[in-house]
């Protein structure tokens, strides 16, 4: 299968970054190195392609009706301009993306599915569908995610909006000092004046723990906007591939699709625990009731090994020589210098500071429970 | 990118062999192996005394992203390790073929260094892929 290309490919290209296939698309890994990326976006900035994450709006008086029944978490919390973090269940509670949903007001949201899922969370959406309207923006739509603690200063240069004005997990709208003639989707789904700039969507989240902004941009122009971030950024701000976006997440202990919930998982496993709101009646939710109750379900747990070592994807957990789970998503933390794992364990060995073992390739080594983040 | 030293043996599964005094070897990882696993984190080498037969694996590479064995390009015993390397395993990526080695073997016989490729052969192995 031919691997898709983001319309940032070029970019990647000209910085040298070493490539590889995510998901069907051939994405940067690595520029510099992943502990260098890693270490800029945790002190200064970092800027990331995440044009391969999909863009569903969703649209007209049915609109809300259809997310009441899709998330495990409660639309009404998104208020106009806000965005919600939410899992998309099957009848039986096992996850099929997790995702984040924006309310643009006047019936439309915006959701934003993972690469990987988007094609069947599309087609979950349409098979529920009471009669919302769905646009796949996904191809139309670039988007790079500006991320550290400098992010808004950085980004603040070439924006004449007041980005201190834009709220955690709000979206608005931006308009650069990039000239920029129309685009039609930027103002469809936020309508404002041009005055001839380059205008974007900024949602004030991201996938590393920092602050910083993901930026929706018309696919044509977005290397455009790539590039003024890095010049006008100067020291400041790095490329950052997908290896650091992985040991960042982890770090805060965020899941990733695919890998840490593979389809089999429900939302009661993975947590966080507010991600479900039992205050409405969503698919899923009758499996979750039963679940609850289930003293014997596994559920995933930060595990940070006591010696030296990295746990990887597939590793076994034990607990008295019996192997009680697996590992999920595994690294040595570059803040920490530990390796850090999230896993799966029964739920009596979930309690923070239990001890366990995790069986790195023949190697029995200790391991704790602890409470996420991990930083 | 993908240095390749004059002088040295090499595998196809890019380790360098380094030979010392006598029926003494030194081993590491090219230049090329380096690259290809990025920032390397932590190290497992096979402990002093261990005998090792040619091909064998004779300890682990780990990068951030994922781990990689490495192989005993000859038979013999392990004589000397890394120990540097526990402290600063970035060794091996930034010095591959001089502070980044891995291990020395006494060889069981010189005849386990047929086989393995100079460094012209391996420059055009590296070429092909």
């Amino acid at each position: 299968m031919d691997l898709k290309r983001t319309p940032l490919y070029e970019c990647h290209v000209e910085l040298s970054a070493k490539m590889v296939d995510f998901a069907g698309w051939i994405m940067p890994l690595q520029y510099s190195g992943i502990i260098e990326e890693h270490m800029k976006v945790r002190n200064s900035c970092g800027i990331f392609d995440v044009s391969h994450m999909g863009d569903i709006l969703i649209e007209g008086p049915h609109a809300r009706e259809l997310l009441f029944k899709m998330l495990t978490n409660n639309i009404e919390l998104a208020k106009i301009g806000k965005g919600i973090y939410s899992h998309i269940l099957r009848p039986d509670g096992t996850i099929i993306d997790d995702t984040i949903v924006y309310n643009l007001g006047d019936d439309r949201y915006l959701l934003v599915p993972n690469a990987s899922t988007k094609d069947k969370v599309l087609a979950w959406m349409t098979d529920n569908n009471p009669g919302a309207i769905l646009t796949d923006l996904s191809e139309a739509m670039a988007s790079i995610a500006v991320q550290g603690p400098m992010a808004q200063e950085v980004l603040q240069k070439i924006c004449e909006d007041d980005l201190s004005a834009i709220g955690r997990f709000h979206l608005s709208r931006l308009t650069t000092v990039l000239e920029g003639d129309r685009q039609d989707i930027v103002n469809s789904l936020f309508p404002g004046s041009e005055n001839g700039r380059l205008g974007c969507v900024a949602c004030r989240t991201g996938y590393t723990g920092e602050d910083g902004f993901e930026l929706l941009i018309e696919a044509e122009h977005a290397a455009r906007l790539w590039n003024a971030i890095l010049s006008i950024g100067g020291g400041d701000v790095a490329p950052a591939g997908l290896g650091c976006r992985d040991t960042l997440r982890l770090e805060k202990g965020m899941l990733l699709s695919g890998t840490d919930f593979d389809g089999t998982q429900s939302s009661l496993q993975t947590g966080p625990r507010w991600v479900v709101k039992m205050d409405h009646d969503f698919i899923g939710r009758e499996a979750l009731e039963v679940q609850a109750d289930d003293p014997g379900l596994s559920v995933l747990v930060g595990l940070v090994l006591e010696e030296k070592g990295i746990p990887r994807h597939g590793h076994d957990i034990l607990k008295d020589g019996v192997v009680i789970g697996h590992v999920t998503s595994g690294t040595m933390s570059p803040v920490l210098k530990k390796g850090i794992a999230l896993g799966y364990v029964p739920r009596r060995n979930s309690r923070k500071d239990e001890r366990l073992l995790i069986d790195v390739r023949g190697h029995l080594l200790e391991a704790r429970v602890v409470s996420l983040p991990f930083l | 990118m993908n240095e390749v030293i004059e002088g040295l043996l090499y595998t196809r599964s890019h380790e360098w062999v380094q030979k010392l005094e006598g029926s003494r070897v030194r081993i590491g990882v090219t230049d090329h192996a380096q690259h290809e696993l990025g920032d390397i984190v932590y190290i497992e080498l096979s402990a002093l005394g261990k005998v090792l037969a040619k091909g064998d694996e004779a300890g682990a590479l780990e990068s951030v992203k994922t781990v990689e064995p490495f192989y005993s390009p000859v038979g013999g015993k392990v004589v000397r390790v890394n120990e540097e390397l526990e402290k600063q395993p970035e060794l091996i990526n930034r010095s591959p073929y001089l502070e980044g080695w891995l291990i020395e073997l006494e060889m069981d016989s010189l005849q386990d260094m047929d086989g393995l490729l100079d460094s012209a052969a391996y420059s055009s192995l590296l070429e092909e892929a």
